[in-house]
């Protein structure tokens, strides 16, 4: 494996936990082996252009499927907080005295 | 991945049609990839790359999310159990068509050639859209 391949192929492995993990848990080790394939098949035809097509496919997986992923995964927890944010506030303004006092 | 999410890119079409139709365009191409002899997953690729001229490719997880899928909808089945151990190496595997998949591509074929016929008799059709490129 050349120098150029192995780096590439470590940047790859070290983007691929942003994506789902039963999509990786099922094909990593493929997307792996069909990234490096890919990175070398570019690389030997000498041109950078075929490399960051290659990187330009990556990130567009990265926007289709790790990023709406990720935002769907941090959605729950932030919903959560607000939504029991919201229920506590709404409690404390229940049972705090109101400023209409009488005489 | 969303396991059980079919290969369609739109709503459900009328009843006589096979679940999974329309497919999406990384399915099709995927199925198309596939139609004439079992590959993998580079293979797939590059495949693809060729049968749509270059105009549309995808990374290794929009390839393997789409042979998720069409492995959950039984389009296409997995046959790197079947291949010699030379054959093989550190995650290579091999998928090819099940008669499902070939009736899926089939009829997505129809389709597209319905829809270019159609098209063709309303001259929405570039001039140049008969020949490859």
């Amino acid at each position: 494996m050349t120098r150029i391949l192995q780096l590439n192929v470590a940047v790859y492995e070290l983007l691929l936990p942003v994506f789902p993990p039963d999509l990786r848990g099922e094909f990593g080790e493929s997307m792996i082996r069909t990234f490096e394939e890919q990175i070398d098949s570019a690389s030997k035809g000498g041109s950078a252009a075929g490399v960051v097509s290659v990187w330009m496919d990556v990130m567009r997986d990265f926007v289709r499927i790790a990023l709406p992923y990720r935002a769907t995964a941090a959605a729950v927890p932030i919903l959560t907080l607000l939504g029991s944010s919201v229920i506590f506030s709404l409690m404390l303004w229940g049972i705090a005295p109101h400023g209409h006092c009488g005489k | 991945m969303q396991r059980g999410t079919m290969v369609r890119s739109t709503g459900r079409e009328p009843s006589s049609r096979p679940d999974h139709a329309p497919l999406s365009s990384a399915a099709f191409y995927t199925l198309f990839a596939l139609a004439e002899d079992e590959a993998h997953g580079y293979a797939i690729m590059q495949a693809v790359k060729s049968l749509s001229g270059g105009g549309f490719s995808m990374g290794p997880a929009t390839l393997y999310t789409t042979i998720g899928r069409l492995l959950q909808a039984r389009l296409i089945k997995e046959t790197t159990n079947e291949k010699p151990v030379k054959e093989l190496g550190r995650g290579r595997r091999f998928y090819k068509l099940t008669a499902l998949g070939r009736t899926a591509f089939d009829e997505e074929l129809r389709r597209m050639a319905h829809a270019i016929k159609r098209a063709k008799l309303d001259n929405l059709v570039p001039g140049n859209a008969d020949g490859l490129e």
